[in-house]
């Protein structure tokens, strides 16, 4: 496994797990309260580990060719999705609340769905690249 | 979609090379072990510069390891 591929399954299962918490906890605390186990997504922080040359050092090696076409695919990717889905977000809030007002929590928690749904895109692009192989997206 | 293919002989040479393994032909060329898995599967077509360094190493001319086919 490639440590593309391991920082990819590293966050997805970060994922899982925050969503999990996520959805044991909301019948007993709430929707708004549970939402603080995605703070567990902060852990996809440690993803430079996955890129260590040296294990004395911590930091970001190089990647190489295909690796870097793939990042490139899959932010590109996970940028598009991303768009779409703020677009439909905010014609469905205006659809909703037109001349309405909208709660206070709507904002940040836009903005940390918009944030997951970029690293789930980007990480499942980047699984598929990896197995797929790049042929149909290399210039 | 083009109806051309690039195919390449790196599996067998590195066998002729003393059994090379794919960690060291990496080594040897700069890139990770998993792209050089995908050249020889042919999942991944290499930039002309490393397709230079491989044919490089194994010390034969560039068309003795790549061959672009219909």
């Amino acid at each position: 496994m490639s440590r593309q591929e391991r920082h990819a399954w590293f966050d997805l299962g970060v994922f899982i797990i925050a969503a999990t918490l996520f959805a044991l906890a909301v019948p007993r605390v709430g929707i708004s309260r549970a939402t603080g186990y995605f703070g567990i997504c902060g852990l996809w922080g440690l993803s430079p580990l996955f890129y260590r040359k040296n294990k004395t050092i911590v930091a970001l090696d190089k990647l190489d060719e295909r690796e870097r076409i793939i990042q490139h695919r899959a932010w590109i990717i996970a940028y598009n999705v991303f768009w779409v889905l703020l677009v439909i977000l905010i014609m469905l809030t205006w659809k909703r609340y037109q001349g309405g007002t909208i709660s206070a929590d709507v904002l940040p928690l836009s903005l940390f769905g918009g944030f997951i749904v970029v690293v789930l895109v980007r990480d499942i692009t980047t699984l598929v690249l990896c197995r797929r192989g790049t042929l149909h997206v290399q210039p | 979609m083009s109806n051309h293919e690039i195919k390449n002989k790196i599996r067998r040479l590195r066998f002729e090379h003393g059994e090379m393994t794919q960690e060291e032909l990496a080594g040897k060329t700069g890139v990770t072990r998993q792209t050089i898995i995908a050249l020889e599967a042919q999942k991944y077509y290499p930039s002309l510069e490393l397709a230079f360094r491989i044919a490089h190493v194994f010390s034969v001319r560039l068309e003795d390891v790549f061959q672009y086919e219909e």
